[in-house]
């Protein structure tokens, strides 16, 4: 190993291991499912419903994927962080909204009109379609 | 080291890539040995709320000034200072300072502001970027007869880590030297709590008076940040309890009990349970700032463990388990650790150390590298899934000079770490402590 990649191992060790990494693909539905959970728990102080919760929601539906690998064309098209806005609604909602939807998860994701972009039905169903 | 790699440093020139309309994007960064993906010219970042990386980083932020705050550092390092023999003519006590990092305690979703950009790359436009987080401490303990009085001060930071590691690995070094300038000057500065997004810089301080009753400590002081302050600590006998006044701060209610380091046939045994909370959910912050309504107290779960620990087989081994059985049963964590000899000792032998000199069983030279495994459960509500990892501490104390102590830690998924902050899986972390005693 040449002097410059001890040194560079080392720097590494230092600063703790990898630094940034590109968005998973499938991250901002990841985040609408870790926002539910977090909003279940944080209204009922039920940990064991809250990843229960969870669980349903990585089974009962599938993810949108967004792979940042693809350059966008143009440019400005880039509309990432709207992708986000799902979890950030749905992280906004009062505890009586949280009770009112229950195990009703579809509720959860009707909170913002981006939730369509990056979740749909396990199926490939979009979000509404289905009774 | 790190001015000698960036001496030897040759960054490649890359291509920028002009669009039509002129925008200069996906150039592929700066790609050199000690930034293979050429990112460090993703800087002019923004976390992005809503995200449980977000939020991991709020709480992080918190325990970090809770934990390391100037009056539970006085309490783990300060107060011990003044514990031990009783001499009714002349002032006894000590001086300490300590710096902790924690590298990579959570990883936040981050906008590459500006897009599209210079030599950030396209893929990077939103990048899951780590959360460092700083501790300087400072302060001093001091007895006369059974009457003490003791300060302490501490700066707490946390910053989004800059894209490369080698100015990651400057930039936090400075931290670390200016946070232990503004720890010493921080009643000075008043209240700084420059506290939004997950940059952060805290300040606080800790004065106060204590008394010693022979087998029960009490301390009582005041808070820079959160007003009144009131300890109390028995642990004189192998069996023990401890209790904590807190009043007025957001400290860490936990509870302990059992046998600790009890000489043994094979060498020193402990069994406890405990229970730790862990980090309080905080409540969702929307792009204002604005946190969630419908919950006025946060929500806390909390890790029980039952814990069976042997030390000193054949005086140079360790073995320790722990079994959790909330949030979920399952074994929590397995280590094994070798030592240099005398590293341990019984406790009943270190109480009695520090009733007739004074001193703990941590002032001696001695080293420990202990390695195993730690068994998270999943925490999905802090986007946590969760599963076995490997885990490593480091530690080697030594003495420099009569009654002057240093002591250096490097750990890696250590259990206690996961237990403050259990979305910090393959976090490091690095501590250096130095105290003098007179």
């Amino acid at each position: 190993m040449s002097l410059r990649r001890s040194a560079a191992a080392l720097l590494v060790l230092a600063g703790g291991c990898i630094n940034l990494k590109p968005m998973p693909p499938d991250q901002p539905c990841k985040e609408a499912g870790y926002a539910i959970a977090s909003r279940v728990f944080d209204c009922s102080a039920d940990s064991e419903l809250a990843n229960a919760t969870y669980e349903r929601f990585d089974s009962e539906y599938a993810c949108v994927l967004y792979d940042l690998e693809v350059e966008p064309d143009p440019p400005e098209s880039a509309f990432e962080q709207d992708l986000f806005h799902c979890s950030l609604a749905i992280g906004a909602m009062e505890c009586d909204a949280v009770l009112a939807c229950g195990e009703d998860l579809d509720c959860f994701l009707a909170q913002s009109p981006t939730c369509p972009l990056v979740v749909t039905y396990a199926d490939g169903s979009a979000l509404g379609s289905q009774p | 080291m790190i001015l000698l790699a960036l001496a030897l440093a040759r960054p490649a020139a890359a291509t920028p890539v002009v669009s039509d309309n002129g925008y200069v994007y996906g150039s592929g960064g700066d790609k050199t040995w000690w930034d293979p993906n050429g990112v460090s010219d993703c800087q002019n970042t923004s976390p992005i709320a809503g995200t449980a990386g977000y939020r991991n980083a709020r709480s992080a932020i918190t325990t970090n000034a809770t934990t390391y705050g100037a009056a539970q550092w006085a309490q783990r390092n300060l107060f011990p200072l003044v514990h031990g023999p009783i001499h009714p003519d002349h002032w006894t006590g000590g001086w300490g300072t300590e710096t902790n990092l924690v590298f990579t305690a959570t990883r936040v979703p981050s906008l590459e502001l500006g897009y599209p950009f210079g030599s950030c790359p396209y893929n990077y436009r939103v990048s899951m970027r780590p959360l460092d987080l700083g501790a300087s401490n400072f302060g001093f303990a001091a007895r006369r007869g059974r009457v003490g009085l003791f300060y302490a001060a501490s700066m707490t930071w946390s910053s989004p880590a800059f894209a490369n590691n080698a100015a990651r690995g400057m930039m936090t070094g400075s931290y670390a030297i200016w946070g232990g300038v503004g720890a010493i000057a921080a009643p000075l500065m008043g209240k700084l709590d420059y506290d939004t997004g997950v940059g952060t810089i805290t300040a606080d301080w800790i004065a106060g008076a204590s008394i010693d009753a022979t087998y029960v400590q009490a301390e009582a002081g005041y808070v820079g940040s959160q007003g009144f302050y009131g300890n109390v600590e028995e642990g004189r006998v192998g069996f023990f309890g401890s209790a904590l006044l807190q009043r007025g701060l957001k400290g860490l209610p936990f509870f302990k009990a059992g046998a600790d380091r009890v000489e043994s046939p094979a060498g020193m045994s402990s069994v406890y349970a405990r229970k730790l909370p862990l980090q309080a959910l905080p409540r969702y912050l929307d792009t204002t700032g604005t946190p969630a309504p419908g919950t006025d107290d946060q929500i806390e779960d909390s890790l029980q463990t039952a814990h069976l620990e042997q030390r000193n087989l054949g005086g140079r081994f360790d073995l320790l388990a722990a079994y959790a059985w909330k949030p979920r049963p399952q074994l929590f964590d397995a280590q094994a650790a070798i030592h240099s000899k005398g590293y341990h000792q019984a406790r009943a032998a270190n109480d009695a150390a520090e009733q007739s000199q004074g001193m703990t069983g941590q002032e001696s030279t001695g080293w420990i590298i202990q390695g195993g495994v730690v068994n998270l459960p999943d925490l999905w509500y802090y986007g946590v899934q969760g599963g076995i990892h490997g885990s490593a501490h480091l530690e080697v104390t030594g003495t420099l000079a009569e009654g002057l102590y240093v002591q250096g830690r490097l750990l890696w998924n250590d259990p206690e770490l996961l237990a403050l902050y259990p979305f910090a899986y393959d976090a490091v972390w690095l501590s250096y402590r130095m105290w003098i005693r007179f």
